[in-house]
């Protein structure tokens, strides 16, 4: 290129630049970032929040967080109502201490500070304490009256240090004796009689409900991995189905809103699962083109394949191994425009698969319809409705319109070693050979 | 406050509207959005818009169209959200959608158009869907400007070479190009070039 040339490219390129000025309309604009919006809006009131892959990782943490304040603001809340409760009861009122090792659910402890918990909470069994209308008893009542989770919440934190600072003097015996004497309600619990014979473990009951949480988690978080590793196995594509909620789509651009097919997609996981679509009026068939079987080499680590055999769609670049065979477990050619022969003179090798007519005759001035080239000068045609195959090709040309062809494309849905479906790829077009792949021997 | 300062005010809200010195990669934009962050889009949006939009415009030569052909090519991009990982620039993977839906412009308006081909002979590839319909360049440029110019003769280039034309103007080189178009660099580098060659010869006076 001489400095001339490169001058005067480099002034081509500013004048472009300066009538590069077209700006999408302002009412595009706002229908794009509507679709965006509502796509957003739409995922996020669809799916839960520990589906989002980050937000997954960090639910555990966030609800033992969450555990530890809310039972901490009980604590805060409970101990002045049960101070209050010390000043106006006797001693043996005041709820017990329960240290880790000893704690027991003490919902249905008869004194009064205790039984009004359990008649406002309502927990009782109807043995409580006539003595439950005492203003103190009513305040706690008060305090638990929120439901029977505060209670417990109440009971489960009770091991900790600074409700030893409320106990009263009394012997480990005393209180063991005394708790191990009452039978337990606590509804979230086991049945009372089993509970009243086996007195649970605050502490116990806590570590078991953690427990049983964390594994509801676990178990959520696995499923949701699995899900999100099944649909990621499935395709990269978003759901092909309609969005009425989508109001971009519905009230902004109502040509989108009809469509029902995928768009694009791109992404790691294979694509290209779905069966090849019909083409509506169009013709497609199985196999491929020619004799023997095909193979493919891949020369570099990576093929764009398609979701679907459609060039409408957009390809995904997928990796593959540098310099490997393309595998693959379905072939097909379909017909997007066929040509219309008519033939010049009576042509009678003709070969159907349907039973209408096996052999039939194509007259002078019969239409068919040139399909695909099948090899050696024949080709597949449909006449009358039936599929055949017609030799088309002679010395002198049989029909009308032979110079013109068909234009077809061939398809093979691409597999991996493990013949997990990775997407569709394109061998052939009118527009020629697929140069990401070379073609190898064929195989008969 | 009118649209131009909202606009500033949008703007500076935008927490992925940073400095120059630390902006945001689109393919980093991208996966924002996929996680749920709309902000993040709306900077992608903003970056690519025009340049999409007038590669679209120069193709389909109407503005309708291209109106419509944006809306899909970014409606594709919302809808591949949740499975998008950035294998490759995300610039690449827009134009490839872009073509796409051009494409399919073009079968809807015509049928099957050869797009594919990576022969160095294919420079009249996309000329088949050429619109034909436009006026001679004579009839538009007398007594205008050399940029009116430029656009009616970029019109009149063959498709594939305006096609690499436009890419190339509007950012993509010639690995990208060769990518979106699923060619070779080498002919991306001749369709270019022959481009060049029309353009400079038609424009001689401009130049």
């Amino acid at each position: 290129m001489t400095a001339q040339n490169e001058e005067h490219d480099i002034r081509i390129s500013a004048l472009y630049q300066r009538s590069a000025s077209e700006d999408p309309p302002a009412h595009v604009d706002a229908a794009i970032l509507a679709a965006a919006h509502a796509a957003v809006g739409r995922d996020q009131a669809r799916s839960p929040p520990e589906t989002k892959p980050l937000r997954k990782r960090s639910t555990v943490p966030w609800a033992l967080a969450a555990s530890i304040v809310l039972v901490t603001a009980v604590v805060f809340v409970m101990r002045p109502a049960e101070r209050s409760a010390l000043v106006s009861m006797e001693p043996a009122a005041v709820p017990q201490t329960l240290r880790p090792a000893e704690t027991t659910l003490a919902l249905n402890d008869p004194s009064p500070a205790v039984a009004d918990k359990q008649k406002a909470a309502p927990l009782t069994d109807g043995a409580a304490t006539e003595s439950n209308k005492s203003d103190a008893g009513a305040k706690i009542a008060r305090d638990v009256e929120p439901g029977r989770v505060v209670a417990q919440a109440q009971n489960t934190v009770r091991g900790s240090k600074e409700m030893e600072a409320t106990d009263l003097p009394r012997s480990k015996s005393e209180k063991t004796a005394e708790l191990d004497s009452r039978p337990t309600t606590a509804p979230s619990q086991a049945p009372a009689s089993a509970a009243a014979a086996t007195p649970v473990p605050a502490i116990a009951l806590l570590e078991k409900n953690v427990g049983l949480a964390d594994a509801a988690r676990e178990e959520a978080r696995v499923r949701a991995e699995e899900k999100s590793k099944r649909k990621d196995a499935i395709e990269a594509l978003p759901p092909e189905k309609v969005q009425p909620e989508f109001t971009a789509d519905s009230v902004v651009q109502p040509k989108l809103a009809a469509k029902q097919k995928m768009d694009a997609g791109v992404g790691s996981g294979a694509i290209g699962n779905a069966s090849p679509k019909k083409i509506s009026g169009g013709y497609q068939r199985d196999g491929w083109p020619g004799e023997g079987v095909p193979h493919f080499l891949a020369p570099t680590n990576a093929l764009l394949l398609y979701p679907e055999p459609d060039q409408a769609l957009a390809p995904v670049k997928v990796a593959t191994p540098p310099n490997s065979e393309v595998l693959f477990d379905t072939s097909i050619v379909r017909t997007l425009r066929s040509v219309f022969l008519t033939a010049k003179d009576r042509v009678s090798d003709v070969f159907c698969s349907g039973a209408k007519s096996a052999k039939p005759v194509i007259q002078p001035g019969e239409v068919i319809e040139y399909l695909q080239y099948g090899a050696e000068g024949y080709g597949l045609v449909r006449y009358r409705t039936e599929i055949c195959t017609v030799f088309l090709m002679d010395r002198t040309p049989r029909f009308d319109g032979i110079d013109q062809k068909p234009e077809v494309e061939w398809w093979v849905r691409v597999v991996d070693e493990n013949k997990q479906v990775r997407g569709w790829l394109l061998v052939e077009s009118a527009a020629g050979s697929n140069q990401q792949i070379k073609h190898l021997a064929r195989t008969f | 406050m009118n649209e131009c300062a909202l606009a500033v005010f949008q703007h500076a809200n935008n927490p992925y509207t940073v400095g120059m010195s630390e902006v945001v990669s689109d393919e980093e934009l991208m996966l924002r959005y996929s996680a749920g962050k709309v902000a993040a889009f709306e900077v992608l949006y903003a970056r690519h818009k025009a340049p999409v939009y007038r590669y679209l415009l120069r193709q389909t030569k109407r503005a309708a169209r291209a109106d419509e052909l944006l809306q899909d090519v970014w409606v594709a991009i919302i809808k591949a959200r949740d499975g998008y990982t950035p294998s490759a620039k995300f610039t690449t993977w827009l134009y490839t959608i872009a073509r796409s839906k051009l494409i399919d412009h073009y079968r809807r308006e015509r049928g099957f158009v050869l797009v594919t081909s990576t022969s160095e002979d294919d420079e009249n590839l996309l000329d088949s869907i050429a619109d034909t319909t436009q006026a001679t360049p004579m009839d538009v440029v007398q007594g205008q400007r050399c940029v009116e110019r430029l656009r009616v003769e970029i019109e009149q280039l063959p498709a594939a070479q305006r096609e690499a034309f436009l890419m190339h103007e509007e950012g993509l080189n010639l690995e990208q190009i060769a990518e979106v178009t699923q060619t070779r660099a080498e002919t991306v580098k001749s369709r270019i070039r022959y481009a060049l060659d029309k353009l400079r010869t038609k424009l001689a006076d401009c130049l």
